[in-house]
């Protein structure tokens, strides 16, 4: 057919391929509604095999079911709707996720952790949001100074169901055994703040030590009115192991921050990183003295489900630290100091970029609801990528391997094939859907 | 006689009653390169006229 019309308007039908550019432009235009020509995003491919609805469902199953049993979350006698703030609604239409079915009684003690890996080399910095800098007109780009010292620091928030943090903790790399840093490492020294003289080394700590101060101290959370200091700690990479993590719970444990009863235990949801499975700290939060329920959401799937990798708390603190080494540089070049970093100027930078991240409750709360953990939403589940996942929805719609099944029973019914998938690339395409399709089933 | 005469002034793209000889294909066209879009497969414009051309082609040859 589509040689007679290559006849009817004076082509050679033999000439060059059945189909090409032309085709291709008015495909686009013909389906314009559906597909679009644009740019393609790379994406993890482990990303897409994890990040499934079916293990988004499986998730929010297993994890709803522990809060409830460690009493931080009640079973509602019925699945209402709920808003983005939480408040009872009739319809789906004002709702925000799914029906909730589980109330979250304690908030403040469901707790939420994820590591985000810092440097202090500004040379691999990203460039806050797209911001552009003048430059002469025909170089590439204009030069920006940047300090390439290179320091590894991991910053751990714990975050509540609240939405408030509850815990900064911060690591430091340092190749020092017994695991001890050095005390202005701990509180860290503000170049920008003159520091008050005294007369001896005591006073002079206890004057210039606090917010604001020459010795500033990492971030304090206050968490029941207990205010708690940032947890400083080193390991050889400067990132978490399970040892860090379970001296970390104990932290909190012994500023009692979560007292427990009968019939409420602190809840911890983290992600699936291998120091959430060692010995030390399986041990520790299985110990009937200090007990937590901990879970670990999808793998490869913290983009969809973990809070602290919401743009609003991680993205934003990330600008927050590039931000703040900019500053950081220039004031060191005012004051004539030497042009690199030292580990006396982490906690300054993490300071910074902490307030405008982890410690904004309303950026926490709008985290926590979008991803389904206060209201217990299954808010994912209504989330586009992960719909796109779901294999029984596609299957009561034009899915194209259904459509493929229909024409083929079709042909095979009236011997007039309309499109053959036997062999090149529409065979090759079908392996590929058939095998994915198996993978989402799994 | 012209285009204007035979009252198809805008060539293709104005005559209602012309359709493309892949109309029966393109439907499954469309949802094959949704569904590979969704499993992180999308295709450039070369790998979609290879497509097209793969699912028309032996029918073509059978005709």
């Amino acid at each position: 057919m589509i040689k007679d019309h290559k006849v009817c308007c004076k082509y050679d039908p033999d000439q060059g391929t059945l189909l090409g550019v032309r085709h291709y432009r008015q495909f686009l235009r013909r389906h314009g509604d559906k597909i679009q020509s644009m740019k393609a995003s790379k994406k993890d491919n482990n990303r897409s095999l994890w990040g499934t609805y079916r293990n988004m469902e499986i998730m929010y199953d297993v994890i709803y079911s522990e809060a409830q049993q460690s009493g931080v979350g009640k079973i509602l006698p019925e699945p209402i709707w709920m808003d983005v703030d939480g408040n009872k609604v009739d319809s789906e239409e004002l709702a925000f996720g799914c029906k909730v079915a589980i109330e979250i009684l304690h908030p403040n003690y469901f707790i939420m952790g994820d590591e985000t890996g810092c440097n202090t080399n500004m040379k691999t910095d990203g460039h806050v949001g797209g911001k552009k800098y003048l430059g002469e007109a025909g170089s590439k780009g204009s030069n920006k100074r940047a300090i390439a010292t290179d320091m590894q620091f991991t910053v751990l928030p714990f975050t509540n169901g609240l939405g408030a943090p509850v815990l900064c903790a911060v690591i430091f790399a340092s190749d020092n055994k017994d695991g001890k840093i050095k005390s202005d490492w701990i509180t860290g020294i503000d170049i920008t703040v003159d520091a008050m003289n005294s007369d001896s080394a005591v006073e002079f700590v206890t004057n210039n030590t606090g917010t604001g101060k020459y010795l500033p101290r990492g971030p304090t959370c206050v968490v029941n009115g207990i205010n708690v200091p940032c947890y400083v700690c080193c390991s050889p990479h400067g990132g978490i192991t399970g040892s860090l993590l379970t001296d970390m719970l104990r932290y909190m444990d012994e500023l009692q921050l979560f007292p427990r009863t009968d019939d409420l235990l602190p809840f911890l949801l983290m992600d699936g990183h291998g120091s959430r499975f060692e010995l030390e700290f399986l041990q520790y939060i299985n110990n009937k003295d200090h007990k937590w329920s901990v879970c670990i959401g999808v793998p490869y799937g913290t983009h969809l489900w973990q809070v602290g990798d919401a743009a609003s708390m991680n993205g934003a603190f990330k600008i927050g630290i590039t931000k703040a080494k900019e500053e950081l540089m220039l004031a060191k070049e005012k004051r004539f100091m030497s042009a690199k970093f030292l580990p006396t100027d982490i906690i300054p930078i993490v300071n910074k970029a902490w307030a405008k991240s982890f410690a904004n409750v309303a950026f926490g709360r709008k985290a926590l609801v979008q991803r389904g953990w206060n209201p217990l939403n299954r808010a994912l589940l209504k989330n586009k990528e992960v719909m796109d996942t779901r294999v029984e929805a596609e299957a009561n719609n034009e899915d194209a391997l259904s459509i493929l099944t229909r024409v083929a029973a079709v042909a095979a019914a009236s011997g007039n094939a309309v499109i053959q998938v036997n062999e090149g690339k529409s065979a090759d395409v079908i392996d590929l859907l058939v095998a994915d399709r198996n993978r989402a089933q799994q | 006689m012209s285009r204007v005469k035979r009252g198809n002034a805008k060539g293709w793209q104005g005559n209602a009653k012309t359709t493309t000889p892949m109309h029966n294909v393109e439907p499954i066209l469309a949802a094959l390169v949704i569904k590979l879009v969704r499993s992180g497969t999308p295709l450039d414009r070369a790998s979609f006229l290879e497509l097209a051309i793969s699912l028309v082609e032996d029918h073509q040859q059978n005709n």
